[in-house]
């Protein structure tokens, strides 16, 4: 699996009297396994940049590129395309018909042509693997709560098995509770089944610990593509572009001001509190 | 993929006609209409044409984007005008085969078509330099006389532009939708009638569940902000006639005296 970004540009509303500019020549490579945050203000491009990802969208300049081909080509079978880059919506519990939770579910599976026997067994592990209690699957999607339904969204992506799983602000929404639960849960899946995660976000609090790179977006570029503790060193740079770095990224540069001898690129709690508990051992 | 639409096409700009009150544009149509429909010689179609031309530089909306809503009429209008041509019995000037094109039918042909696309033009002219909101308050502000016939004339204005407003929600809503579905592998133009009509059961249920989802929350927000209808409820942005508004009724003035003039003495 390789997905390339080339040069990608893309305008909305190009012919009117005020298009936007969402992305500007963007250069990006997916790599095969590696989980990655995607964060950015709103109106950065997060969302146009990730459906340019599976050929939702197609590029004003430049080239997407999945294994070698232009997600554009005659010869890519978008469809083929768009169940091995599996894409889940902001809000994904909008997109919920079916009258049940595992039909809705198959639907993936079955836009695929794949046999009744393969559909149920993609279906069945895609439950489970979002965490959806079996007592919930015969009920109707809309009788769910905001966070079982967007389990069983992200579950009717996952039924497909991608290869790249994106998803665009899984926790928008949810309560804190509800959002550390969903993001333990891609992490299991990115750790039980190696499958490339993109994560859109505009908090790094959330994702931070989580993920393995960071791409920050600002105005339609990407500023930083980096390990998690690189991008926290701009500080500065990431405030002036609306987003923060963790919290606990800010007490360790001011301890190591107040001269306490910490580094400053932890990212966790108990990272950081290890590295107090050094400093402080005499 | 289809289109972003704007509903009621607004063009932005900050013309005088942009600025004008919408009441004032909206007369201004029924008056323009009126005129053209008196028309009957070429002084009426050129008096027209006049006011079409000044109306058009002053709006500074690019001809592109008044071309773009023509697009949409021309079968329309070439549809009238074959008839028009053909069908019409008088003295033949040319014939091919069983089709005769007669003098009269050529001067109905063109007379009609010059009214429909003078038509659409004058009306497209509104549309681009009024918002939509601008034009119900404005249609609003006009039909109070009716409320003393008990018409509900406020509750229709706010319906309107409720509905106006929701469309382009709705339309995003569509887009969102529908691509979250092709994002599991839906396809919508793939098929005979029968599979393109179920293709679409993933589109509408999660729409009509959103629009009235979305409904719901405008009314109890609504509420909750005690709105209570039409009665004693003051605008935030009231209309105001300002000096350009006498200027643009006084110009409509002229242009129906105009009209009536050429139309009696020519
Ligand atoms: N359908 C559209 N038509 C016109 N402009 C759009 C459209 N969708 C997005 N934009 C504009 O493109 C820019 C990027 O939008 P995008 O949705 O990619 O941002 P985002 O980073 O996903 O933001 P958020 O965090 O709010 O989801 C914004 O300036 C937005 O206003
Ligand atoms: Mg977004």
């Amino acid at each position: 699996m390789s997905l390339e970004f080339k040069d990608v540009s893309y305008i909305y509303d190009a012919d009117s009297n005020i298009p936007v500019n969402a992305l500007k020549d963007i250069n990006l490579e997916i790599k095969e396994g590696v989980f990655y945050a995607l964060i950015g203000h709103t109106g950065s491009g997060k969302s146009t940049l990730v459906q340019h990802m599976n050929g939702l969208m197609s590029p004003t300049r430049g080239e997407v590129l999945y294994n070698g081909v232009p997600v554009r080509d005659k010869d890519m079978n978008l469809r083929e395309l768009r169940s091995k880059v599996g894409l889940v919506f902001q809000y994904p519990e909008h997109q919920l018909f079916e009258v049940s939770v595992y039909d809705d579910v198959c639907f993936g599976p079955k836009n695929m042509k794949l046999p009744p026997e393969e559909i149920k067994k993609r279906a069945e592990d895609a439950l489970r693997l979002t965490g959806v209690d079996e007592s919930l699957w015969k009920l109707s999607p809309f009788e769910l709560s905001g966070g079982q339904k967007r389990r069983v969204a992200i579950a009717g992506v996952l039924a497909m098995q991608p290869e790249i799983l994106i998803l665009d602000e899984p926790t928008a929404g949810l309560d804190p509770g509800g959002r550390d639960e969903i993001l333990k849960q891609i992490k299991l899946l990115h750790e039980s089944r190696r499958i490339t995660i993109v994560l859109v976000s505009h908090s790094m609090e959330d994702v931070a610990r989580f993920v393995d790179r960071i791409i920050v977006m600002n105005k339609g570029c990407i500023e930083y593509n980096d390990t998690p503790a690189n991008v926290f060193r701009h500080v500065e740079e990431l405030e002036e572009m609306g987003l923060s770095a963790p919290m606990v990224t800010y007490v360790m540069r001011k301890l190591r001001s107040l001269g306490l001898p910490v580094k400053d690129d932890v990212i966790t709690v108990s990272e950081a509190a290890d590295e107090i508990e050094q400093a402080l051992r005499p | 993929m289809k289109e972003r639409i704007t509903l009621g096409q607004y063009y932005q700009a900050d013309s005088v006609l942009h600025r004008m009150d919408p009441r004032v544009k909206l007369t201004g149509t029924i008056i323009y209409i009126a005129a053209l429909f008196m028309a009957g010689n070429v002084w009426g179609y050129l008096l027209a044409t006049v006011f079409l031309v000044t109306v058009i530089v002053l709006s500074e909306v690019p001809v592109k984007f008044m071309l773009r809503g023509m697009k949409s009429i021309a079968l329309l209008i070439a549809i009238t005008v074959f008839f028009n041509l053909f069908m019409t019995p008088g003295e033949v000037l040319y014939s091919v085969w069983k089709l005769k094109i007669t003098r009269e039918g050529l001067y109905i042909a063109v007379t009609m078509a010059i009214r429909l696309v003078y038509l659409i033009m004058g009306s497209n002219i509104m549309t681009l330099t009024t918002t939509p909101n601008g034009l119900t308050d404005g249609l609003e502000s006009l039909l109070s006389p009716l409320k003393v016939l008990h018409a509900p004339v406020h509750e229709v204005a706010m319906m309107m532009s409720i509905a106006l407003r929701f469309i382009p929600i709705l339309m995003d809503e569509t887009d969102k939708i529908m691509k979250a579905q092709m994002a599991r592998g839906a396809c919508f133009d793939e098929g005979n009638l029968i599979e393109r009509a179920k293709s679409l059961v993933p589109l509408l249920v999660p729409l009509f569940v959103s629009a009235f989802r979305r409904a719901g929350d405008l009314a109890l927000a609504m509420e909750a902000r005690c709105y209570r209808g039409g009665e004693h409820r003051t605008k935030m942005k009231p209309l105001h006639y300002e000096l350009r508004d006498y200027v643009g009724y006084a110009v409509l003035v002229i242009l129906i005296t105009a009209a009536i003039l050429i139309r009696v003495l020519c």
